[in-house]
């Protein structure tokens, strides 16, 4: 698969603050990456500086081979973006942005475009309306189908789902998945819904402090976090099972007749062993396997510390 | 009760020191309003038995080329930022020199629109026809047009460089060269160092040239070639200042920070 977007030790600093710190990746065609990390971690910075809006203070980005610096209105018809931070001119109803919008990505047939885009977000009923009226889901909406006016061959989403509810953000997860399997475009996906990017994302780069911390498949991800969380309905003998945790040093936590312990995948069944051999009575037991969100917090909580 | 007041006012210090468009309000348009009928009134006394009518009126006509070839540009850019709509014109293929092109094209059309109104009330109301003036209207025309653009531009740089707080200077920066321009009255009844400072601005050429068109019927080729050789220079310069400024406020940030 031909890659569409090399990052080489991509720097910004903003005088003495460092925001994004020698980052490398690359994505290839069709792949879709999640970008993960904190707020202030570097995620939006490094898609401004994708965008060539912002220009790094080192390193270097090519998409499809060429320099992104070199042959920017070249490669500036082969790509776009979607980010809950930038607006739409209020003024103009949906119809002339997304008008003028296809205009300055040079497509050919504007208006069937334009209708195309329309019916996939199913956003026809809005495109006489004012941008400025919009409810911030519909705005949402309007601007996944501005990111996918001009064929892109690689997206750059920073939170696109942010203020959707969660039918629809499913429906326009779907729609990306399809479109992705259409034309096979790349996208490189931020967000703070670990589900959708579990659901979504081929791979993840998680960041923070503007270094990649790790990068891996979800699962991947998911599966350094080595601790597993088994929670029980205690009926008889709190007090021994809390004893049997500090004894082994598994971490527990108990609210009212339930009890959360963080354990390792393998120590499970000498739980279970141990509880016997104190007799403790329990009627319900959840275990559950760590997920990216796991992995996340347990990043995130690191550097804090 | 007095804290409130003091609060009320306080609140509106703030303001007025951190944005210049308040301070402008207060400062800027007394000064440029004395300069203006101050040196009118001297030229008035001075003269007698010029076409009044005519020279002001054509006077107000050219300088509505130059104000508003200014104002459109930076008003346009000014939309975009408001709208926040600047990243995504600036996420498309389009180059900042497009942009711009763009932005002067989209003024000129508007001008056009106000030029003709203008001109019809104009007759309609005072009985004067500017078009008596003939073909030198454009030459005339041509020139202010540059200098409104090279005003724009240089504007628009600095919005770009240092965001709304500098966007005043959309409305009030073209003003400054007014006193200096000579709209209203000949430039030899400034003091000695405001006819240094008309010298270096092309307008000023332009505004002598359409008095001394319609007070002796002939037009200075001169006045015209030193106003659009000064425009010329006055362009490239801010046609530098306006990457400068773009690239600054890329790499700093401002462009996605601001806007």
């Amino acid at each position: 698969m031909e890659t569409v977007l090399e990052v080489k030790n991509l720097t910004k600093k903003f005088g003495g603050f460092t925001a994004v710190d020698d980052i490398s990746f690359n994505i290839k065609e069709g792949e879709i990456v999640g970008l993960l990390g904190p707020n202030g971690a570097g995620k939006t910075t490094t898609i401004y500086m994708l965008l060539d809006i912002l220009t790094p203070t080192n390193g270097g980005i090519s998409y499809f081979g060429k320099d992104l610096v070199k042959n920017r209105s070249e490669i500036m018809h082969k790509i776009n973006f979607s980010s809950t931070y930038v607006e739409l001119p209020w003024r103009l109803t949906v119809n002339q942005n997304l008008e003028v919008l296809a205009r300055l990505y040079g497509i050919k047939d504007i208006k069937g475009r334009v209708a195309k885009i329309l019916d996939i977000f199913d956003i026809v009923d809005l495109k006489n309306k004012k941008t400025g009226t919009l409810s911030a889901g519909q705005k949402t909406k309007v601007f996944l189908a501005k990111a996918f006016l001009n064929f892109p061959k690689i997206l750059l989403l920073d939170e696109p789902t942010a203020s959707l509810d969660p039918e629809i953000a499913a429906k326009v997860r779907s729609i990306l998945l399809e479109e992705r399997k259409k034309f096979k475009t790349a996208m490189l996906f931020t967000s703070h819904n670990m589900t959708e990017v579990e659901e979504v994302c081929d791979r993840v780069i998680f960041i923070n402090h503007g270094k990649i911390i790790a990068e891996d498949t979800p699962l991947g991800l998911a599966s350094k976090t080595k601790l597993t969380s088994v929670r029980l309905t205690i009926v008889d003998g709190m007090k021994r099972t809390v004893a049997v945790c500090q004894k082994n040093k598994w971490q527990s936590k108990a609210e009212d007749r339930i009890l959360n312990i963080s354990l390792a995948e393998k120590s499970i069944a000498s739980l279970f062993q141990l509880l016997a051999k104190e007799e403790v009575e329990y009627s319900e037991v959840t275990i559950q396997k760590p997920n990216l969100e796991d992995f996340f917090l347990s990043e995130v909580g690191k550097y804090a510390k | 009760m007095l804290n409130r007041l003091y609060a009320i006012i306080l609140r509106q210090l703030y303001v007025f020191v951190a944005s210049l468009g308040r301070s402008s309000d207060t400062l800027f348009w007394p000064v440029v309003n004395l300069f203006l009928w101050g040196y009118l009134s001297i030229y008035f006394s001075q003269k007698g038995g010029i076409n009044l009518l005519a020279s002001l009126l054509t006077g107000y006509l050219l300088w509505m080329f130059l104000q508003r070839s200014q104002e459109d540009l930076s008003v346009g850019l000014l939309e975009d930022l408001w709208s926040r709509n600047f990243i995504n014109i600036f996420a498309t293929p389009i180059t900042i020199w497009e942009y711009l092109l763009g932005l002067i094209t989209t003024g000129c059309l508007k001008l056009l629109g106000s030029f003709f109104l203008v001109v019809i009330l104009t007759y309609l109301l005072f009985a004067f026809n500017i078009f008596s003036l003939g073909i030198y209207l454009v030459p005339f025309i041509f020139n202010l047009l540059l200098t409104g653009w090279w005003t724009g531009i240089m504007i628009n740089g600095l919005i770009i460089r240092f965001g709304f707080e500098v966007e005043a200077l959309s409305w009030t920066m073209i003003f400054l060269l007014m006193p200096f321009s000579g709209v209203f009255y000949p430039v030899d009844v400034l003091p000695t160092w405001m006819q240094t400072i008309s010298y270096i601005l092309p307008s000023s050429y332009v505004f002598s040239g359409m008095r001394k068109l319609i007070q002796d019927g002939i037009f200075d080729w001169n006045l015209f070639v030193v106003s659009l050789i000064l425009n010329i220079f006055f362009m490239l310069l801010s046609l530098l200042f306006y990457k400068k400024m773009f690239d600054i406020a890329k790499e700093k940030g401002y462009l996605v920070k601001n806007y």
